[in-house]
């Protein structure tokens, strides 16, 4: 499984080098939290839509198996801190839920990020009720789209240089920031 | 020959007390405030309609998509078996698995709303701004009144101005909502004005950079010319109806260049927000533009014979201060307060519409995909 990791994030690295329209498949958690720790290493703008940021939060690499989650956890989280300290980088994240910042990878370094704007979070307004049927997805620089169909094994697909894709859901992040609460 | 044949030597009369307590009332509305009970009734409507289609959005199933063998199989070929077949199949399922994910989420959003693009005040300056004008109107009508009584020999020529000021006014209201009206149709059908490059456009791009100075003359000498160009006509055809000529005239020198100037500056300057300066640098223009023109009107007559009969004649002021009590009731508290719950109205009803039709619409969309899908699955048999 070590080598499946590696091989991934070399297939995903491929695919985004060759600047052509491409697919990866991403079947389950592992390769979520893969394709996020590329996202972090070769992009500088980030927007996500999503539950409550699972992928970056402690607890989501404890149910990980099959690969060494402690590991896994290290290289995002050491991805993460990297993309922190660039002073270019933004991300920009809308919620599904709000919920406590105390279970983030990089916790003292992402409280400060969130305070000085680096790091933006939206928690969706409660009434919004189209928010249970819209997928979850990941707009990293206009050249990355990662879009989940499965919320609960994180199945997603992750389309590199399509740019009708991008455009269209950088339209639907527009949309679904006007009905943020914050 | 006055311009108006006036039996009153009052014009609003008795109405003074009903205007001035539209007046009062309209003064609530200027300012976006607790105060303002039309902004107050607009959010109501807002979060009224929003509540609703959100009820509409949650409502949408796209089971009936997801639930199709096609859609079931594919998903297996590419999460489940995969490893049975060679890269190029899987790359294929992959892409047409985009393909209907993508398009099921853009009919979702179909039915989804931009919150910040609500037909409120943020969106719609006139909510405000028609109270303000319709106000200025008012204390302009208070002193033209007073002005009427004191000043009786003048009372023709301060009648006329007025009366055409009323004319500006309107017109420039009508334009004014028009284009309330199409922005609401730009939004519903996601296109925008902003980008537009015509002549026109850069025309007045090209004055708004310039000072104020330099468009006034421009304005005067394009208003002049048409005057003249009324008058020219109405002596070419002396021999047609009087009534006919005093609409070439008037139209000439009222509607042209009311028409001219706010439909292509309503082109251009897509208002977001609010600008008192140029509201009130606009009821000026109209104040100065009516003198002018009931002057130049005026000298007209003196070398033009046929301008004569282009005089505004009433037996009564009645006429004008109806018209100008509508406008005052319209423009001050109707339309800020209807027009925009039609627009909401309008706005429920496409997404409903959108909402109640997504099956019908999605299967449309979907099913060359599902097509495509069949002849993958059928090819691997």
């Amino acid at each position: 499984m070590k080598n499946d990791v590696m091989d991934y994030y070399q297939e995903l690295n491929v695919a985004y080098d060759s600047k052509k329209v491409s697919i990866c498949f991403n079947p389950d958690k592992i390769h979520n939290a893969i394709v996020m720790q590329f996202i972090l290493d070769h992009c500088s703008e980030v927007k996500m839509y999503c539950k409550h940021m699972s992928v970056f939060r402690k607890h989501f690499y404890d149910n990980i198996e099959d690969v060494d989650s402690k590991k896994l956890k290290e290289s995002v989280e050491h991805s993460l801190d990297a993309f922190l300290n660039k002073p270019e980088t933004k991300l920009t994240v809308i919620t599904v839920e709000g919920g406590e910042y105390d279970d983030f990878l990089c916790g003292e370094k992402m409280k400060c990020s969130i305070s000085n704007g680096k790091v933006n979070i939206h928690p969706l307004a409660n009434d919004f009720a189209p928010k249970e049927i819209i997928n979850h997805f990941t707009i990293a620089d206009n050249s990355i789209l990662r879009f989940e169909n499965d919320i609960v094994n994180h199945g997603a697909l992750c389309s590199f240089h399509n740019q009708t894709m991008i455009k269209n859901f950088n339209s639907y992040f527009k949309t679904l920031l006007s009905y943020a609460t914050i | 020959m006055s311009f108006l044949v006036v039996l009153l030597t009052e014009f609003l009369g008795y109405s003074q007390t009903f205007v001035g307590t539209l007046a009062a009332i309209i003064v609530l509305c200027i300012l976006a405030g607790d105060s303002n009970f039309i902004i107050k009734a607009i959010e109501k409507f807002a979060i009224s309609f929003q509540k609703e289609i959100n009820e509409i959005t949650s409502r949408v199933d796209l089971k009936v998509f997801t639930d199709k063998e096609e859609y079931k199989r594919l998903k297996e070929i590419i999460t489940v078996s995969h490893n049975q077949y060679s890269a190029d199949i899987h790359d294929n399922a992959l892409t047409l698995w985009t393909k209907i994910n993508a398009k099921l989420q853009e009919l979702i959003f179909e039915t989804v709303t931009n919150k910040k693009k609500k037909i409120g005040n943020d969106f719609s300056p006139e909510i405000t701004n028609a109270p303000l004008y319709t106000l200025l109107y008012i204390i302009v009508l208070f002193v033209f009144d007073e002005a009427i009584y004191v000043y009786e020999d003048y009372e023709d020529l301060l009648i006329s101005v007025l009366f055409v000021f009323t004319i500006l006014s309107i017109l420039y209201w009508l334009i004014k909502w028009l284009f309330y009206v199409g922005r609401l149709r730009r939004y519903i059908h996601g296109t925008s004005n902003e980008d537009a490059d015509t002549i026109i456009n850069k025309f007045f791009s090209f004055l708004s950079k310039k000072n104020l100075c330099l468009s006034l003359l421009i304005h005067l000498v394009v208003v002049v010319i048409l005057v003249i160009v009324g008058a020219f006509l109405c002596c070419l055809f002396h021999d047609i109806n009087v009534s006919i000529r005093m609409i070439i005239f008037w139209s000439f020198a009222i509607l042209f260049p009311v028409v001219l100037f706010g439909l292509s500056r309503e082109c251009i300057t897509f208002e977001r927000k609010r600008k008192i300066n140029i509201l009130l640098f606009h009821l000026v223009l109209f104040i100065i533009y009516s003198i002018a023109i009931i002057v130049l009107h005026k000298g007209c007559t003196c070398f033009i014979d046929d301008m004569k009969d282009m005089y505004l004649v009433y037996n009564t002021t009645y006429p004008l201060k109806l018209t100008a009590m509508l406008f005052i009731i319209f423009n001050g508290l109707i339309i800020p307060l209807a027009l925009p719950y039609l627009c909401f109205k309008v706005i429920y009803t496409n997404y409903a519409r959108r909402a109640s039709q997504i099956g019908k619409r999605g299967k449309k969309m979907l099913q060359p995909i599902f097509n495509q899908i069949n002849d993958f699955i059928k090819s691997l048999e």
